[in-house]
């Protein structure tokens, strides 16, 4: 009864304009993908692989892209997937940082001195990592790649209040973990 | 005393659903496009407690500060490319390595779904979509969840999702399909195809809703189905031998099945009585994909009476020819007609 969707995997004579398109696409997507996957996981050949496997998805299936919608949101909602599946599974083995609390008491306590910017932006950048990954991914986004709510939302296929909801969770966490330091 | 212990609990998921609604404020200050209430409210709510312009403030430096650097890592493009290029020219000499990555797993299990015809589009902030879909020569038979069938025809393609039988049961249809719908607890079955709207409790009938048609059709065999465009504008009840039609500008008419040969393609069944050989022709046509012509158009007029399990189209021209006297000859998949017709 069920059978081989046979044109899906077969070349067509579109196949040498897809090949230009494909290698268009990856030049221009491969770099910011990576860089927001390892944000997420922290691990360069992981990213790698994840945005590597992301393209080889979108070849696999050219027959069947929808080329009305963005092929942009589509890469970046397949990387994102991908990456809190990868997430997920690995739970066990995925490093989540650990603010170090009295480290940043100590500096809250630093009155007489100016606090050191970097430093304060390294705590918010490790502050970002304990966030849960749905809500890290939006927050990361947000900052990131300066894409407004509208653009996360339809990226990811959510409501812009659900990102509007997530931002402000990411907020909240980090002020609570940041307590003293901001 | 005793009683008042409930009070806190409740009192602190309400802090708790305010705060969350703040926070959520704060964000739509920070980047999102507030209206002009919504800023009201935030100027009002900062007055409200010494507390809130801290957090606004802590927010905004929150905000600031997280512009995150970009130099961390630096990937190397052009080396990435070449190994996705090579990956995807499908070279035989694929080095062994590649066929333990997880490059070569992924696109494996990639090619496996593809073929069984699921396609899961994996979305963990949403439910999970599952979408089965037809080619041009094949018709498939689905089980749902909650056991109901579905007969898919050519071309087509249902989507629904991993939740589906949780609350309701939704389905979404391009293309066109026969559904035998159980009865699950009042739970409405929904089908929703292009501009319209289907819901039955429990009951079968055909949904036939083609892109490249100017209208979605459904066709009630047993039990009664609400039909109306997706708006709710307005709605009409089908029932046994009744078929409803949507155009694409939301028109609805409630009208009567003309023959049963509609959901032939599911029924494998073709009855013809006293029908002109017009709507035979095209019901022919339709059903086996054939062209057919004729030298005369009083042939057209002419009436056939017949009915055929599992139909098989030569038959059916041999018996069709012999009982209104006319001559074929067939060319390929076309059937030429020639005769004197009727009056």
């Amino acid at each position: 009864m069920v059978k081989k969707i046979q044109p899906l995997l077969e070349e067509s004579p579109k196949d040498m304009d897809r090949k230009g398109l494909i290698e268009e696409l990856f030049k221009t997507y491969y770099s910011p993908l990576v860089k927001l996957v390892y944000r997420m996981l922290k691990n360069v050949e992981v990213s790698e692989d994840i945005v590597q496997d992301v393209f080889i998805k979108v070849w696999n299936n050219r027959q069947n892209l929808d080329e009305t919608k963005s092929i942009k949101s589509y890469l970046y909602r397949s990387a994102i997937n991908t990456t809190l599946n990868h997430i997920e599974k690995n739970k066990r083995s995925v490093q989540v940082t650990k603010i170090d609390s009295n480290l940043v008491s100590y500096s809250g306590n630093q009155t007489e001195e100016k606090v050191n910017f970097k430093e304060l932006e390294k705590k918010v950048s490790a502050a970002i990592d304990t966030l849960p990954p749905k809500c890290k991914v939006i927050f990361v986004m947000s900052r990131y790649d300066e894409l407004s709510y509208k653009e996360i939302a339809d990226t990811l296929e959510l409501s812009v209040k659900t990102v509007e909801n997530q931002i402000g969770k990411a907020l909240s966490i980090m002020r609570e973990q940041l307590k003293g330091s901001l | 005393m005793g009683g008042s212990k409930i009070l806190p609990v409740i009192d602190i998921i309400i802090r708790e659903m305010e705060e969350s609604k703040d926070w959520e404020n704060i964000a739509k200050h920070l980047k999102g496009k507030p209206t002009e209430e919504e800023r009201d409210k935030l100027l009002h709510w900062l007055n409200e407690d010494p507390e809130n312009e801290s957090k606004l403030q802590d927010a905004e430096r929150l905000w600031n500060l997280a512009k995150l650097p970009d130099d961390d890592i630096n990937p190397n493009v052009e080396n990435a490319w070449q190994k996705f290029s090579s990956v995807i020219s499908e070279d035989d000499s694929e080095e062994a390595g590649f066929f333990s990555s997880i490059l070569f797993k992924i696109a494996a299990s990639v090619i496996l779904v593809l073929g069984i015809g699921y396609f899961l589009i994996n979305n963990p902030f949403k439910d999970q979509l599952i979408t089965i879909q037809t080619s041009a020569i094949e018709t498939k038979e689905i089980q749902l969840p909650d056991g109901s069938i579905i007969w898919l025809n050519k071309n087509s393609k249902i989507t629904y999702s991993d939740e589906f039988n949780v609350e309701d049961r939704l389905v979404n249809l391009s293309g066109e399909a026969f559904f035998e719908v159980k009865k699950a607890d009042g739970k409405r079955f929904t089908i929703l195809s292009n501009n319209a709207k289907t819901e039955v409790l429990g009951t079968q009938f055909n949904v036939r809703a083609y892109d490249g048609e100017p209208e979605v059709q459904v066709t009630v065999v047993k039990g009664k189905v609400s039909f109306s465009p997706k708006n709710d504008a307005e709605t009409v009840y089908l029932e046994s031998g009744d078929k409803g039609l949507l155009e694409k500008n939301n028109t609805l008419t409630k009208t009567i099945t003309e023959n049963n040969n509609e959901t032939a393609w599911k029924t494998k069944k073709l009855s013809f009585n006293n029908t002109q050989l017009t709507k035979v022709f095209s019901t022919l046509e339709g059903y086996f994909g054939t062209d057919i012509f004729v030298n005369n158009g009083n042939i057209l007029h002419c009436k056939f009476t017949g009915t055929f399990d599992n139909p098989d189209l030569n038959q059916i021209i041999e018996i069709l020819s012999i009982s209104v006297d006319i001559k074929y000859k067939k060319q390929g998949k076309t059937y030429y007609f020639s005769g004197k017709g009727c009056k």
